[in-house]
């Protein structure tokens, strides 16, 4: 009786593992047998284009690396200096770190409508607004793994460091980042991948657009991200296949950026 | 003075600034559907743009439906994946293929997942619902009218997104209750299932329980995969096999249409409510984990 418990615990346990890997299975061989056969050369170059004459997302990968330009700028000299002070500084990390998670866990459609109040509203839709909201979400992330990059540095390290009378800010900024460089870098990638894949937060920021707006940073842009939402919900077979093959991409995209991640943690 | 604790003073002052800045924005930008509508805001299913009349009912309905559905479903999946994992029924090559895999699931955006819902899951569920719908037509929430794009699918979904959250983190949860507890209990002749039972899941479970609140975050500020698959309709839900809305979903589709400042204040009133609910869960969470880390 207790032994065929355990055999139903493991049956069952097996079933929960079986449900849990076949969403992921069934997205990666959809979205590869929906979207491989649609990424060509004018597909990544084009414009987008009036339903049935092709089209392409070029001017979306553009924006997408102007937004996240902004979004790297900023996300990671914040973050990264905030998780220096946490780790090396604070006297109440605790209270810093409870304010990064709470940042972390605040749903990206309102870091949109933040962006939207604070700098929209002046500056109107664009790249850098879209940069911005990226930002927001990068900050935490990287802010914490760097907290705790730093923290698995021995101790020692800063001590020698000190013996030597090497002053504080030199050690921290020479010694000790480079020493927890490996895991700073996985929340680099990590951070990445998931600004990347955002679209909510880019919807009242920088709204999407149908041209090259040759790299201005103060006009609308589009993102790969924008075009699986947009297209995606489109009545045209064909725009409908541009969403397939922008979710291939950023699919592929994320998940190297995240094993990459993994592997150096 | 150093400098370097200068600038990273500054860093993380504006980290603390930021939920500050992002509530008392809010808050401003929704004061005219406040002043107007005041609490029966929340009680009121009548959304009609037109006529100047908000209420937030049906997406607060929504999104607490949806949620609850897929924590629910996630919930079951996620243990019972971490017991697989970590709970001493897998070899360890399985382990080593299934935990990144169903890690990768949480790094998928959530368009992706959102595009896979709406042309390939939905209308594969709509089957499914008609043949649930046709012989279990009595039970209010599955009668009526069937639809692909549905409260279902969405909860679905979602729950497709949260099981990693669950997953990943209870299983490294059981890892680490010590391991004298857990062999001591298998030496005295306890089976897998009972160690578990008695020993390992009641040591794990505050850690657990804060991994599914973590999803439950998730779950309620979810946007674009929602908003692809729910139908964006304010009726209010009757069966789960119809169009439905969420907070999150309202807000994406209608922001940008949105013509009157009672309407555009309406929506930030609706964030401004999304953002305390999953302030709330998510602190209950991190103060639960860290009540585990004191412990463990």
């Amino acid at each position: 009786m207790r032994e065929l418990k355990d055999r139903i615990a493991a049956s069952a346990s097996f079933i929960a593992m079986i449900l849990a890997v076949l969403p992921i299975l069934s997205i990666i061989a959809v979205t590869f047998a929906e979207g491989a056969w649609r990424i060509s050369l004018p597909f990544l170059i084009n414009e987008p284009a009036p339903p049935g004459q092709g089209g392409g997302i070029g001017n979306a990968i553009i924006g997408t690396f102007m937004m996240m330009v902004v979004a790297s700028a900023l996300g990671i000299s914040i973050g990264v200096l905030s998780g220096i002070y946490m780790a090396e500084y604070s006297q109440k990390a605790h209270i810093f770190e409870l304010f990064t998670d709470v940042m972390a866990g605040v749903p990206t459609i309102i870091l949109g409508l933040v962006v939207y109040l604070i700098l929209v509203r002046f500056i109107g839709f664009s790249a850098l607004a879209g940069g911005v909201a990226l930002s927001l979400i990068m900050m935490p992330i990287i802010a914490r793994s760097t907290e705790e990059a730093l923290k698995e540095v021995p101790n020692e390290v800063r001590e020698a460091a000190a013996a030597l009378g090497i002053p504080k800010w030199k050690a921290v900024l020479h010694i000790n980042l480079r020493a927890a460089e490996e895991g700073i870098k996985s929340g680099l990638l990590l951070s990445t991948a998931r600004a990347l894949g955002e679209a909510a937060p880019l919807l009242f920021t920088a709204f999407g657009s149908q041209f090259y707006s040759g790299l201005n940073l103060l006009q609308p842009a589009s993102s790969m991200s924008l075009v699986v939402y947009t297209y995606g919900a489109s009545p045209w077979e064909d725009w409908r296949g541009i969403a397939w093959g922008t979710a291939l991409i950023l699919l592929l995209i994320t998940a190297f950026m995240s094993a990459f991640a993994r592997r150096s943690r | 003075m150093d400098p370097v604790k200068l600038i990273s003073l500054f860093s993380s002052i504006f980290i603390l600034l930021f939920i500050f800045t992002t509530f008392s924005s809010l808050l401003l930008a929704s004061n005219e559907s406040i002043s107007k509508f005041g609490f029966s805001f929340l009680i009121s299913a009548d959304w009609d743009p037109k006529e100047g009349r908000f209420g937030a009912l049906p997406a607060i309905a929504g999104t607490a439906i949806t949620t609850a559905i897929s924590v629910l479903i996630a919930s079951v999946i996620g243990i019972g994946t971490a017991v697989y994992i970590s709970g001493g029924y897998s070899p360890y090559w399985v382990r080593r293929i299934i935990a990144p895999l169903i890690d990768s699931l949480a790094a998928v955006p959530s368009v992706v997942i959102g595009l896979f819902g709406l042309l390939f899951l939905s209308p594969l569920l709509e089957n499914v619902y008609s043949l649930i719908s046709s012989h279990l037509y009595f039970i209010p929430v599955f009668g009526g009218p069937v639809r692909g794009i549905s409260i279902m699918t969405a909860s679905l979904i979602l729950s497709m997104m949260i099981i990693p959250t669950i997953a990943s983190i209870s299983s490294s949860a059981i890892e680490m209750v010590p391991v004298e507890l857990k062999e001591g209990a298998r030496a005295l002749g306890a089976t897998r299932w009972e160690t578990l039972r008695i020993i390992t899941l009641p040591y794990a479970s505050s850690y657990i329980i804060s991994s599914i609140l973590l999803a439950t975050a998730r779950a309620l500020g979810e946007t674009m995969a929602v908003t692809m698959v729910i139908g964006n309709s304010h009726d209010m839900p009757k069966s789960l096999f119809q169009p439905g809305c969420t907070i999150t979903s309202v807000i994406a589709s209608e922001f940008l249409e949105a013509t009157s400042s009672l309407y555009i204040s309406s929506l930030m009133e609706l964030g401004l409510i999304l953002l305390l609910i999953s302030l709330l869960v998510n602190i209950t969470a991190i103060f639960m984990r860290r009540g585990f880390y004191a412990r463990a």
